[in-house]
């Protein structure tokens, strides 16, 4: 089977890439690229825990086709933090213990910043709904989503 | 242990009962952190499993001579390849297992025993050519007829899984074969004279189902056996050292043989203590002699892991009208799956373990049917019983006109009690829990139309077990400890915590890692809320050595004998003397080698003395009774920590174990059709509770210290996951004025009984 | 002397019998001891995992706990790990 070349950029970075027409996004973050952080927990769009922004659009990586991504802009966790210094959430998210064995964390830091891009002021109910799709089953969600208005809190006050 | 619980106790704590940020709290925000499926090696293979279509069915041939000589297949491997054992229990670490079924659950042998039994395993040099070698093995089977429900496996007549199977605990033995593998009783009292002194009983039957953990990361492991037969494993576990003893046990390598290093873990809760791909991966890495990988998908840990036991149980109470209990009777019947060994003898010790019965009788049965073996879930066993029993509470509470919480505090164990399972109880917190439940806001807040409130309480014993533990003080007066059990959640925190506490140097200076099974003494896993207990015990001993020892250094280099050092806020300190001296825990690591050699500590032990943890929860629903829907409005959780060494993370277990007992009452159940097979084996279906789906969850953390360990820990991971069962299901009845008696309490159930009663 | 006490199902194996003197300073004596006496109950302290509560504090697979004068010994299964 002959393979498709993709150009596309990924966290700023430009990449290219070849894969199978069949292949996931998440696949070939994963093992053409080699970058893990984003993660598998089910490949069917029902967990989140493989969640990406495309061109400011944010997907499952699991739904998404490698070839989809030509010429587009990808963004994953590992494009969150900028040298040494930790986005807001992903600092808020160790200071306030809102992940516990950290599987979901990649694809729910990623919703959220999306989340917070587009509302500023995101009330309970709106955080509760755009993170419905993320699935953790280790925290409740408690102190996940006290971790997301509280950073959409102070990035209001700065 | 006790003389240095009582200097803990009464010391102030600088660090112990802080929130400060976990060791590996970057890697895992980052998505640096690897895990289970995040390790690759050179000239890797991909290992794929065929599973068996049929619930239940003769295995008469394996072909795999097509799919051999495809090519790209490096090995397959079959029940041919895995040595037999006799049907007996042997321990295995601290369990004890029956090595006939593991070997048997691991790789079907004469039947395949549920739909996704494991009948082959193929290593190719790619994803799609070794799914399409799967393809090519030919396998004929003779289906047989299959039972699903415990009221049908335990009925004369019915197919048989094991036609061995003799039921353990009935005198005489039964002449002939069954599903039900073991009946166990405990109590004591007499519980016939018990009712008899009733005012009021009350007796009702409730059904469970099954349920899965529902970890996020599914399962995996890499392995690579060299040609001289040194393995190295590396996996998503919560016990390394029992995967490698399985594993060794199941190939015939001896222990030193295989080197297991647990990967980050992404979630378990019981569900990864025992091995499903890991001998797979090993035999056929040892086959082909490179390394294999393999990952379940989703439908794969769906149907092919090891979900709890769904369940019937029968609960009979007497009460006087004054809410005195004066008998309780129970029978558990448990789904095991395939194999023996439902967790009904725990469930049925604890069922009735938060009161203070004269006349108490719990009797359960371990019955086969052909769903997956079962493993441990968070508290195995004790959420099912315990709904059974917090939900007939609750019933009682209504008819002799008492709050329930009054009702339980008049019945509450406390220290002294004489468990259902026979040990008197020490201090626990089960009336501590009660209070705080009754004087929260929450109790008193009001309600609106259609909503009620519901209340339960939870028992679970917690256990301690082998642990090895290991610290290093560095020359620059950095430390390092190692320590045996994976960190699922936050538990590197509470460790470097507790060294920090003891040393009197910052927790930053201190780096915990999850050492491998050839850096360690055997470490039990990390479950049944023992890490935090048992691992905290070694870490609080090997540091108390490690402080003994750098005493002894200060001594030397100031020429004293060493009852004139102490211990002081990471110095040592001479006691008397003209003039104050004090050496820095620095200053005599760098100096460590001239006095001596290296600094560093260990310590071993089989950890006893956990102490029960009880929490009661508060929910508020609300019944919408055109749709069945229920909502959760509000929830509070109150639980006894005895000591909360990170409370965020203490909570973090509370709202999370409440959190799936929500799932559990309100829409988690296994489903099969008429052949066997699970319906559901995606997250779409089997529907774990989503952010949108629950409210905060409020926490309240009581302190019922532990005199066992050093800052009075209990353990908090297991009894969370108890009382959302019956409290939600005790709100939906009060909300409707219907008594509910069967779980998940799903819009169409709930509308059923609205409409039919 | 020690006192066993069986509850349940366990006394099934003893005819009834729910409580038992012994003399042993520890779990492995105890084995050796109900060996002796009501051999129907070793095998299940050696082979199936059975716990032993020695005046209220569970021991599982400890064979060295100390067991004195006026303890009192239940009979327990293993509990699981969640
Ligand atoms: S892996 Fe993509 S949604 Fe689950
Ligand atoms: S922290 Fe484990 S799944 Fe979210």
């Amino acid at each position: 089977m002959s393979k498709t070349h993709v150009a596309t950029h990924i966290n700023g970075d430009s990449y290219e890439f070849l894969c199978n027409t069949q292949q996931t996004l998440l696949d070939v973050l994963r093992h053409e690229l080699d970058l893990k952080g984003s993660k598998e927990g089910c490949a069917t769009g029902d967990c989140g825990a493989c969640s990406v922004m495309m061109d400011d659009r944010l997907v499952c990586a699991c739904l998404v086709l490698g070839v989809e991504a030509d010429g587009k802009k990808i963004e994953t966790v590992e494009g969150l933090s900028t040298g040494s210094s930790l986005d807001p959430l992903q600092q808020k998210f160790i200071d306030l213990a809102a992940l516990q064995c950290g599987i979901c964390t990649p694809g729910v830091l990623v919703a959220a910043k999306a989340l917070l891009e587009k509302n500023k002021n995101p009330s309970e109910e709106e955080v509760r709904f755009w993170l419905a799709g993320n699935l953790c089953r280790c925290t409740g969600y408690d102190k996940i989503v006290r971790a997301v208005l509280e950073v959409a809190a102070e990035a209001r006050n700065t | 242990m006790n003389d240095m619980t009582q200097t803990n106790l009464e010391r102030a704590l600088k660090i112990v009962g802080s929130r400060p940020a976990r060791p590996d709290g970057v890697d895992k925000v980052t998505g640096r952190a690897l895990f289970g499926a995040d390790k690759s090696l050179p000239n890797m293979l991909v290992g794929r499993v065929l599973r068996s279509p049929y619930a239940h069915a003769k295995i008469i041939s394996i072909d795999t001579s097509k799919a051999e000589e495809l090519k790209g297949v490096k090995a397959i491997v079959t029940s041919t390849d895995f040595e037999d054992f006799p049907s007996e229990f042997v321990p295995n670490g601290e369990m004890v297992v029956n090595m006939k079924d593991i070997t048997r659950n691991v790789m079907a042998r004469e039947k395949a025993l549920y739909v996704g039994h494991t009948v082959a395993a193929v290593a190719a040099t790619s994803e799609d050519i070794a799914e399409q070698a799967l393809a090519l093995i030919d396998v004929t089977y003779e289906v047989l007829p299959h039972v699903l429900e415990v009221e049908d496996a335990e009925k004369p007549g019915a197919p048989l899984l094991h036609d061995d199977m003799i039921t353990i605990g009935i005198e005489p033995a039964p002449e002939s074969a069954s599903n039900v593998a073991k009946r166990v009783e405990f109590g004591f009292g007499d519980v016939e004279k018990g009712f008899s002194e009733a005012d009021l009983i009350i007796e009702r039957e409730f059904t469970t189902q099954q349920v899965h953990q529902g970890y996020i990361e599914p399962h995996a492991c890499l392995a690579s056996v060299s040609e001289d037969g040194q393995a190295e494993l590396w996996c998503t576990t919560q016990g390394p050292f029992v995967v490698r003893n399985f594993c060794s046990k199941l190939l015939g390598f001896n222990a030193a043989q295989i080197r297991v290093t647990a990967s980050e873990i992404g979630g378990g809760f019981g569900g990864k203590t025992v091995v499903y791909l890991e001998p797979l991966a090993l035999a056929l890495s040892r086959k082909s002699c490179r390394p294999v990988k393999m990952e379940m998908n989703r439908a794969e840990v769906f149907t092919s892991s090891g979900p709890t036991s769904g369940a019937k149980i029968w609960v009979k109470i007497g009460v006087k009208n004054n809410g005195q209990i004066t008998a309780g009777d129970c029978v558990l019947k448990y789904q095991a799956g395939a194999f023996q060994g439902a967790p009904v003898g725990p469930g049925a010790m604890c069922a009735f373990a938060p009161y203070d019965l004269k006349n108490v009788r719990a009797v359960g049965y371990d019955i086969v049917v052909n769903r997956p073996k079962v493993a441990a879930y968070r508290a195995p066993g004790g959420p099912i019983s315990e709904y059974g029993v917090e939900s007939v509470i609750d019933e009682i509470a209504i008819k002799i006109g008492m709050d329930p919480i009054d009702l339980r505090l008049k019945n509450a164990a406390k220290e002294g009690t004489i468990a259902p399972y026979g040990p008197k109880l020490g201090p626990i917190g089960m009336i501590e829990t009660l209070e705080a439940a009754k004087s929260h806001p929450h109790y008193s807040a009001p309600l609106g139309p259609n909503q009620a409130r519901g209340v339960a309480s939870g028992f679970w014993f917690n256990i301690g077990g082998e642990t090895s533990s290991s610290i290093t003080i560095n020359e620059d007066g950095t430390v390092g400890l190692t320590l045996g059990t994976p960190d699922i959640g936050g538990s590197r925190a509470s460790m470097a915590m507790m060294a920090s506490e003891e040393l009197g140097v910052p927790m930053e200076l201190i780096k915990p890692i999850i050492g491998d099974t050839n850096s360690l003494g055997f470490n039990f896993l990390t479950g049944g809320s023992r890490a935090t207990f048992s691992t905290g015990t070694t870490v609080v001993e090997s540091t108390r050595e490690a402080i003994e020892e750098l005493k002894k250094r200060a001594a030397l280099l100031w020429e004293v004998s060493l009852d004139q050092v102490e211990w002081f806020e990471g110095h040592a300190r001479l006691i008397s003397g003209d003039e104050p001296k004090t050496m820095s825990l620095a200053q005599i690591a760098k100096q460590a080698g001239k006095t001596g050699g290296p600094i560093m500590a260990n310590c071993s032990m089989n950890v006893t003395g956990a102490g029960p943890s009880l929490g009661t929860h508060i929910v508020d629903v609300e019944v919408d009774e055109e749709t069945g829907q229920v909502s959760i409005i509000r929830y509070t959780a109150i639980q006894d920590a005895g000591k909360a060494i990170h409370p965020a993370y203490v909570e973090g277990q509370m709202q999370g174990g409440a959190v799936q007992g929500i799932g559990w009452a309100l829409n988690e159940e296994y489903i099969y059709n008429e052949k066997g097979e699970l319906e559901n084996t995606g997250f779409l279906d089997y529907r774990i509770p989503v952010c949108s789906d629950v409210p905060m969850i409020d926490t309240v953390i009581v302190e019922v210290p532990n005199p066992n360990h050093p800052y009075g820990v209990r353990g908090v991971g297991e009894t969370p996951i108890i009382p959302p069962l019956a409290a939600i299901s005790n709100a939906v009845s009060r909300a409707t004025n219907k008594r509910f008696d069967e779980l998940p309490l799903s819009p169409p159930k709930v509308l059923a009984k609205l409409m039919h009663g | 002397m020690a006192q066993l006490i069986l509850t349940g199902s366990l006394k099934n194996l003893t005819n009834g019998i729910g409580e038992f003197t012994i003399q042993a300073r520890n779990v492995h004596q105890l084995v050796g001891e109900l060996k002796r006496i009501c051999p129907p109950l070793a095998p299940l302290i050696e082979s199936e995992g059975f716990a032993v509560a020695i005046d209220g504090e569970i021991y599982q697979d400890i064979l060295f706990a100390p067991i004195s004068e006026n303890s009192e010994i239940h009979l327990i299964p293993p509990i699981g790990a969640g």
